[in-house]
């Protein structure tokens, strides 16, 4: 069981964070090369000018008012809410855990900042609070469950296995040390899995919204369409 | 064996792209005005009719049965307009995609006509 740890600990935490930083570098490359600037006609004769474009659009406030509209935070502001308190935490929690940044310091001599025990813990618990509310948004709304399929039920079980396992080892709640094990074998499971299941959002969504010609891209700023 | 026309072959990447990114989260359900006029019927939702139109040719790599062309058909052409209202938050061009699905039915002769 030892060795088993000393493994996990070692050498496969750090293929694991191998896989997972070349894997985000592939996913960027990868999205750079399948979309291109979007070129603009050049024939000036045709086109309005700056003045004639300005008076086609609508003025600022109703372009903002319906830009407002349409999205999310005011089709669904509460789950908006709760889905961005969940991604916060669910991203600050193993980077500031007391844990792991000893791990960290102990592998690489680097003590990153950490939380209290206490805060972090919370966290968990709210985490995986919301784990269970994902849950019971999958199975009991036909409009979620209409569309789930086994794919999102593998990002399911990467993002809170993890966490439920790291909540029972902390609390010692089974034995101990297969628990630990467990934990740190679905923590780099699921590093190696972000690149490359429906994790990916987490990059994508970034490149997407900043860099792709659409209505709703970021300040109006991306000019990218794909190849 | 594959049985895809050249439209949707040319736009493979951004297809299978959509499919793996899309997290089924259903925040793009009320950005639909026919997902609100039909109570919340979640066959009117963007992303479903996205997944069962052209998510399933891509999948079958365009061998469909005859039922599934029908479904399909009802889906792009019943079930949405193409307004390009939609609002999805990972910013996947679902419109784009079910007109893709639109230029496959045309390909094989199915399309929506409007005299009768
Ligand atoms: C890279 C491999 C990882 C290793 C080696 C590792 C190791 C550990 C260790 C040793 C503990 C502490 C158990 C104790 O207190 O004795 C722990 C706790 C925890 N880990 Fe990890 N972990 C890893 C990845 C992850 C990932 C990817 C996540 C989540 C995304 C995560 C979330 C947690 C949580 C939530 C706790 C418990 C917090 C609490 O309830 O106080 N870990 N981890
Ligand atoms: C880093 C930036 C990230 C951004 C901007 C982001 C954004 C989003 C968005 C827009 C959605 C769809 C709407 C929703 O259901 O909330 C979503 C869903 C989801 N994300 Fe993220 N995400 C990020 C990282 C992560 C990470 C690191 C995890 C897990 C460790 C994660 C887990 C999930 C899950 C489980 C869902 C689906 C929720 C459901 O079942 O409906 N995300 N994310
Ligand atoms: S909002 Fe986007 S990611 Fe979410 S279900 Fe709709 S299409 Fe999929
Ligand atoms: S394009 Fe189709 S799915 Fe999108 S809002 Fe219009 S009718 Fe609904």
């Amino acid at each position: 069981m030892h060795q088993l740890y000393l493994l996990l600990r070692g050498p496969l935490a750090l293929i694991s964070f191998i896989v997972f930083i070349g894997g985000v570098i592939y996913q960027i490359i990868w999205f750079f090369n399948n979309t291109k600037v979007q070129e603009i006609p050049k024939n000036p004769g045709l086109l309005p000018s700056k003045k004639e474009i300005k008076s086609f659009y609508p003025p600022e406030d109703i372009k903002k008012l319906t830009k407002w509209e349409g999205s999310v935070w005011s089709t669904q502001p509460y789950f908006t809410i709760l889905t961005s308190i969940f991604h916060i935490l669910v991203i600050l929690t193993p980077i500031f855990l007391l844990a792991h940044n000893i791990l960290i310091k102990q592998s690489w001599g680097i003590a990153p900042p950490s939380l209290s025990e206490k805060i972090t813990d919370v966290f968990t618990i709210v985490v995986l609070c919301f784990g269970a509310y994902f849950l019971y948004r999958r199975i009991f709304l036909s409009k979620v469950r209409i569309i789930t399929g086994g794919g999102d039920w593998l990002m399911f079980f990467l993002v809170f296995l993890p966490y439920l396992t790291g909540f029972l080892a902390y609390h010692q709640i089974f034995s101990y040390m297969p628990m630990v094990i467990l934990h740190m074998f679905l923590g780099e499971l699921m590093l190696v899995c972000i690149p490359f299941t429906r994790l990916k959002h987490m990059i994508f969504f970034f490149l997407n919204r900043f860099y792709l010609k659409s209505e709703y891209s970021f300040f109006k700023k991306g000019n990218r369409v794909w190849n | 064996m594959s049985n895809l026309p050249d439209i949707i072959l040319s736009n493979k990447s951004k297809i299978k792209f959509a499919m793996s990114l899309c997290a089924r989260c259903s925040m793009c359900a009320p950005s639909c005005f026919l997902y609100r006029a039909n109570n919340g019927d979640p066959t009117y939702m963007p992303s479903y009719k996205m997944l069962n139109s052209i998510g399933l040719i891509f999948k079958k790599k365009g061998n469909l049965s005859d039922n599934d062309l029908e479904n399909i058909k009802n889906i792009v052409w019943e079930k949405c307009v193409l307004c390009t209202r939609c609002y999805c938050s990972l910013g996947i061009d679902i419109p784009y995609l079910i007109s893709l699905a639109r230029d496959f039915c045309r390909q094989k002769g199915v399309y929506k006509t409007y005299d009768n």
